[in-house]
Formats: structure tokens, sequence, C-alpha cells
């Protein structure tokens, strides 16, 4: 059995290293793209920006929470590890923020590609009506 | 109560604090954006100033890295061991666990922050 102090620390790295993940990929994308085109995009899926920044907020609502009892109980014990459950809490939703920011997942449909229009493939056998060979 | 407790309880105190203002900031851009669902005008002044735009996302870019270096202190002084003071190693990891968690926080109130002011116009 694990102690809680070590699930502690595997969860919270795992959640922060995602977190980073995305955004150096959103970066790298966001670099060699328009910009106008992220920027369009969270214009048409403005519900996907305000779910970021609900994410956000609960996020700060849970570090408030957390550290002003983490507070209160330090006066009487101040090896307490409540902070530890609050920390897991911050670091997910602030995980939840960055990935819906971004928009990397879930993928949509057209890839960022900076606008390059894609080639249309012609289906043959609809618009000949006729068998290919 | 000793100085570890004193230590321990400013530390929480500062980051409970700092919750506080990220609150009021992300419920505020919350409200900004839910008010003006119908026409998005403040993501349509994100639209018009990309290059201010680009500028603003880019602050997102530090509390990405210190929250990355927050998770692999943490798991550096959890694999290590229990926390003991005499131990440089352990010691080290703690207290930049603790200073790079501090510094997430603060930057991403102060990112929400630029965000809030861009759009107080709208509210």
């Amino acid at each position: 059995m694990m102690s809680f102090d070590l699930i502690y620390g595997i969860t919270t790295s795992i959640f922060n290293f995602i977190t980073f993940i995305f955004f150096i990929v959103f970066w790298m994308k966001l670099k060699k793209m328009d910009i106008n085109v992220f920027l369009a995009r969270i214009f048409l899926k403005a519900d996907r920006f305000i779910a970021a920044f609900f994410a956000l907020w609960i996020a700060e609502i849970s570090l408030t929470i957390g550290y002003i009892v983490a507070t209160l109980m330090a006066i009487w014990n101040p090896y307490t590890l409540i902070w530890e459950y609050t920390n897991i809490s911050v670091f997910f939703f602030l995980m939840v923020f960055f990935i819906l920011f971004t928009g990397l997942y879930p993928r949509r449909r057209h890839k960022m590609n900076g606008g390059t229009p894609v080639q249309p493939q012609p289906s043959q056998s609809v618009q000949t009506g006729e068998k290919q060979q | 109560m000793d100085i570890y407790g004193v230590v321990v309880m400013s530390v929480f105190a500062i980051l409970a604090a700092v919750g506080m203002i990220g609150t009021y900031l992300s419920s505020q851009i919350i409200r900004i954006l839910i008010k003006h669902r119908k026409d998005n005008a403040p993501l349509t002044a994100f639209l018009l100033n990309p290059e201010s735009s680009k500028h603003e996302i880019k602050w997102f870019l530090f509390p990405a890295v210190t929250v990355l270096l927050t998770g692999v202190f943490t798991l550096a002084q959890k694999l290590l061991g229990p926390i003991s003071f005499t131990n440089p190693l352990i010691a080290g990891t703690f207290l930049l666990a603790y200073i790079f968690g501090i510094l997430t926080a603060i930057l991403v109130v102060y990112v929400v922050y630029r965000w809030y002011k861009k759009m107080k116009r709208f509210a």
C-alpha cells in the first residue's frame, strides 16, 4: 500500500506534466499558424472559452477554500496534509483549463494549417455516374 | 507553535489570499463573457487586435513552465523520502517545490488580471 504522500506526488506531477505538454504543443503550433485562425476559433467556439475560464474559476475557488481551511488547521497542527488534497484539485482544474483553452482536445474536424485550402478529392463514381475501371 | 508552524501558516495564508484575488478576477471574466453571450464583444476585440492577443496568450507560457517545475520537484521530494531539513537535497527539493507552487499561483492570477484588464471595458 502506497502512502498518500507518494500518491499525491505522482498525481500532481502527472497533471502538471500534461498541462505543460498541452501548452508547449499549442505554442509551437501557434508560432507556425496564423494567429487569426486561433482567434477566430475562440470566437466561433465561445462556449469552450467560457468553459475554460469556468474551470479556472473552480481551481481558484478550491485554492481559496482549501488554503483557508489549511491555515485554520495549521494553528493546532502545522503538519496537516489537507493542502495536498487542495493541490490535487487545483492542479486538476488548472490542467482542464489549459486543455480547453488551447483547444487541442477534443480534436476538431479541420486541422489548424494556417488557412491553406485542402484539395477536395473528387469522388468519381458519384459524379460521373458510371463505374470506374 | 514553533517556527515551522509559523512559516507553514504564512505560506497557507498567502496562497488563500492569492486564491481570493483569482476567484474575483475569474468570476468577473465569466460574468463579462456570459453577459456578452449574444454578440461576443470581448472576443471580437481580441479578434481585431491579433498582435496584443498573441502577447496576452504568450504570458501563459510562464505559469506553464513553473507548473512543470512544481510537479518535477514535488515528485522528486516524494521519491527521495520523508522530509528532513538536515539533508540538503531533500530540503532543497521540498523548498523549491513550495517556491514554484507559490510562483505558479501568483503568475496565473497575474495573467488572469491582464485578461481581466482587457475585458474590463465590457463589464
